[in-house]
């Protein structure tokens, strides 16, 4: 179910841009631009997301839907405006709310010489998570559990989603971003990423980037780029 | 699980991905070994004086390490894995796992350069332990400045040369200092004579380390 553009509007005008409401985790997307030299891809991009909000990113090809998660995320700066994310209480930048976010896209690339969970571990440990266990048990999640002592490098492009997922939701974080989940995966590969859509979304915010009709169901509001 | 841990695991990822590929080790090992052969076979069985035997030593060390120490960094942007990197680790603790990193795999071409020196060289008497302060501090200020400008290279387009080329003038003074102390442990000196070019060593090092630390965070984020 869409939310109606004049309750998004409400949401904006509400929040008055600048400044939150609550202690749930909160993203605002406060008139957000992106140009790379002369070529403005997108400007005056404004949202205030909360929790159980699943934005669904759509455009042609080129109309900066991975730019502007890559921004979300904090992988690349806005050329204008700003992102804010509320988490814990706290006011935080992209780069500072990072352990709060989980990020798959097609760019993301894991260690081909590692096994999925030297992978997983290596990450867990930069997250400040616990190692071992609990990572077995997420590559069991997503049907690789027998899989997690192999090098990542000899995976199929499906099974490295899976464990790309895995990846991005390894710390149940607060705001989830998604590029192209599906990409490449099979049937039972989908219900994954629908449900850890629908569980990320309990806890927190979901962006999901998409032109893949299969896909449009995943997300509760829709922001167009074209 | 502390911050420092996380400078670990980027330690611990780097040693695997090494041992799993020899990516920097084979570079380094190869140009050191071929390089040195070459010039003893050159050399023949002239003696030469400490100030030669020095100044082939660090030579060969500088280039060596110049054609390993920038894999840290333009491995991770070649394959795309800086990304997962910048997702998940302070910008701070990707410094000091790849400055380990590095400092380990300058102590492990010091260690072989010096025994291929012995054999095809041989460096005859020395000060040994004088010897040792200046390679390790001299390594301290490679890894340092280099790691810093491995991961500016790293975003250039063009990365082979332009690593050597942005390097050298700011490795010039570790150059100077590592060769006239080492020449100083060769030629039996005293360590006070080599006070000048140690204080310089340790002020290098503790300097590039500075800003390394000031810097890298605009480095690795823009």
């Amino acid at each position: 179910m869409l939310d109606s553009p004049a309750t998004v509007a409400t949401r904006i005008a509400a929040a008055g841009v600048t400044h939150f409401r609550g202690s749930m985790p909160q993203l605002l997307v406060d008139n957000v631009g992106r140009a790379f030299a002369e070529r403005r891809v997108f400007a005056g991009i404004r949202r205030d997301l909360s929790v159980g909000d699943r934005l669904l990113v759509r455009g042609s090809n080129g109309s900066g839907k991975s730019t502007l998660l890559k921004i979300l995320a904090g992988l690349l700066a806005a050329s204008e405006g700003r992102v804010v994310y509320r988490i814990d209480g706290a006011e935080r930048t992209p780069h500072e709310a990072r352990h709060a976010i989980g990020y798959l896209a097609p760019d993301l690339v894991l260690y081909d010489e590692l096994t999925l969970i030297e992978n997983l571990d290596c990450f867990a440990r930069l997250r400040r998570l616990p190692t071992g266990g609990p990572n077995r048990l997420r590559l069991g999640r997503v049907g690789l559990a027998d899989r997690a002592d192999e090098p990542y490098g000899t995976l199929s492009t499906g099974l490295r989603q899976r464990v790309k997922l895995a990846f991005a939701t390894q710390a149940d974080p607060a705001v989830l971003l998604l590029d192209e989940p599906g990409s490449n995966l099979d049937a039972s590969g989908h219900a994954l990423v629908e449900a850890a859509v629908a569980e990320a979304a309990v806890r927190g915010i979901v962006v999901i980037a998409t032109n893949d009709p299969d896909e449009f169901g995943l997300g509760n509001q829709v922001l167009e780029l074209d | 699980m502390s911050w420092i841990d996380g400078v670990a695991a980027i330690l611990v990822k780097d040693l695997r991905s090494e041992f799993r590929g020899r990516a920097a080790i084979g570079a380094v090992v190869l140009f050191a070994v071929v390089t040195l052969v070459a010039v003893s076979y050159s050399i023949g069985g002239f003696g030469i004086t400490p100030d030669v035997q020095a100044s082939l030593l660090w030579v060969v060390l500088f280039f060596a390490a110049m054609a390993g120490l920038s894999r840290a960094f333009v491995v991770e942007t070649e394959r795309g894995t800086d990304l997962a990197l910048r997702l998940t680790a302070a910008p701070l603790q990707v410094y000091l796992g790849k400055l380990l990193f590095n400092l380990l795999l300058l102590f492990v071409l010091d260690t072989i350069v010096i025994l291929l020196f012995q054999i095809l060289l041989p460096l005859g008497e020395a000060r040994w332990g004088l010897l040792v302060v200046a390679l390790a501090l001299g390594s301290l200020g490679l890894a340092a400045a280099s790691t810093l400008i491995a991961a500016i290279v790293a975003q250039a387009g063009v990365r082979g040369a332009l690593f050597t080329v942005l390097a050298f003038p700011v490795l010039v003074p570790v150059l100077v200092a590592g060769i006239g102390a080492t020449r100083k442990s060769l030629a039996l000196e005293d360590w006070s004579s080599a006070l000048p070019e140690i204080q310089l060593l340790v002020s290098y090092a503790g300097i590039m380390l500075a800003v390394a630390l000031v810097l890298f965070d605009h480095v690795w984020r823009e």
